[in-house]
């Protein structure tokens, strides 16, 4: 039974130059960076752009990986998060959400209605997770859209576990303050709209 | 279990995470007795919910295939700049010192060169006028106080005298003989050997001849002929009345 070549032996073969190993590392883990920083800045070009940057750094600076510190991908992850912090101080501008989304969550079998409805809820979520403070946004994004256990995001963000699960449970609350805000309005903004149809 | 204690395993609770089993039911439990408890419970619940439904939304996305054909390109690229550079750091390294010792070398010639020629004084003229002088190395008991107002001047601006004209000869042919044998003798201008030498020379002073080797001439930055090295060259050397010598000039 072959077994599957860890993360960190795909880093050391790619220090020695060896280009497939930095192929089969690229396929594994670009997924969850371009995801992080796209969840991080609403932009798919940033997030492009960010996932490029983070890899070349992976290239030129692989050898400052240290295995004993976390897994490639918490190091991946927080070469991310720095690059992305930067431009989000750069740009200031993030809540551009671009729409992407609507083609990947229809399904087939769902009705037209659902899906919409389905889709203005998701929208609505990432809205809100947009909207977060970026030190609470990243510990939504790594523990509860990426599912990393409270160490990895604690290696990701290079602080403490009792940091993460306390900023969690804070900006947690904060999205459900939001998201009932949000529904509040529009359902107030429907009723608006229903009252003038029949006026 | 209270409220407080409530509060704090609900994302765990909510977000099912693994926690203490007993934790868990005693949680559950609290939230059966509490309303307010049970409310938040259902809020984080709910927000779980679609917070996993955002991230099955988002699951299939990547970065663009153009990104990883960039990527491997980049790398191409990467490692084609830095493993040159280290076999260069490795195996060159001794070729690119002996390169720099090389340009440091030639450097350091052209500059000798330029120098040489910028110090070198028009090597001979007529000595106008040269005081009487004692011989070979020893000061002459007979020596003359030494100072010629123009010979001071000359000792002041080097300049002055680098002249090889016609007119000089005839001018020097006329004043009264300067040295021994009268009008055969030439000489350069009086060299400074000390700051301030013409200052030291106002008070009086006198002149020796001395015989030194040939080389002596390179010590004054004066062109050395290699086949004549081995010769000795006649120069005059004044003294100032502290005993120091203060100026040397060469003669032939």
């Amino acid at each position: 039974m072959a077994t599957q070549v860890t993360d960190s032996e795909l880093v050391q073969k790619m220090l020695g130059g060896d280009k497939t190993a930095f192929a089969e590392l690229y396929r594994r883990r670009q997924r969850d960076v371009y995801r992080f920083a796209l969840h991080m800045t609403g932009a798919a070009d940033l997030a492009e752009d960010v996932t490029q940057e983070v890899f070349i750094v992976l290239m030129k600076k692989g050898n400052e990986y240290d295995e004993l510190k976390g897994s490639v991908n918490a190091f991946l992850l927080g070469v991310t998060r720095n690059y992305v912090l930067r431009r989000l101080r750069r740009e200031r501008s993030f809540v551009s959400i671009d729409d992407t989304l609507g083609d990947t969550i229809a399904t087939e079998n769902a009705s037209v209605n659902e899906a919409l409805a389905r889709n203005e809820s998701i929208q609505a979520m990432r809205r809100a997770v947009l909207n977060l403070p970026p030190h609470y946004r990243e510990v939504v994004v790594l523990c509860d859209l990426q599912e990393l256990s409270y160490a990895e995001a604690a290696a990701v963000l290079d602080s403490k576990i009792g940091t993460v699960r306390s900023r969690l449970h804070r900006a947690r609350g904060l999205l459900i303050e939001r998201l009932r805000t949000t529904s509040v309005e529009t359902a107030a903004e429907k009723e608006i709209e229903s009252a003038r149809c029949f006026a | 279990m209270n409220c407080q204690r409530f509060e704090e395993v609900i994302n765990d609770v909510a977000r099912e995470q693994i926690i203490d089993a007993g934790a868990r039911v005693a949680a559950l439990r609290h939230s059966d007795e509490c309303g307010a408890c049970a409310a938040r419970l259902t809020d984080e619940r709910g927000l779980t919910l679609r917070l996993r439904e955002l991230a099955e939304a988002m699951e299939s996305a990547g970065a663009p295939a153009r990104v990883e054909a960039r990527m491997l390109a980049a790398f191409d690229q990467i490692a084609l700049s830095q493993l040159p550079a280290r076999r260069v750091s490795a195996a060159g390294q001794s070729q690119r010192r002996y390169l720099f010792g090389a340009i440091a070398a030639g450097l350091l010639i052209v500059c000798g060169l330029l120098a040489m020629r910028a110090l070198q004084p028009v090597p001979v003229t007529r000595a106008p006028e040269i005081p009487p002088i004692a011989s070979a190395g020893t000061p002459a008991p007979t020596a003359p106080q030494f100072l010629p107002p123009a010979g001071r001047q000359r000792l002041i601006g080097f300049e002055g005298s680098r002249t090889r004209s016609s007119k000089p000869r005839a001018a020097a042919s006329t004043k009264p003989g300067p040295v021994n044998n009268g009008s055969t003798e030439i000489a350069t201008d009086f060299l400074p050997l000390t700051y301030g030498a013409a200052t030291n020379l106002e008070e009086g002073g006198r002149m020796v001849r001395v015989d030194l080797p040939h080389s002596a001439l390179a010590t004054f930055g004066l062109p050395v002929n290699m086949d004549r090295a081995n010769e000795r060259v006649k120069a005059d050397v004044l003294f100032g009345v502290d005993g120091l010598a203060h100026a040397i000039r060469f003669v032939r």
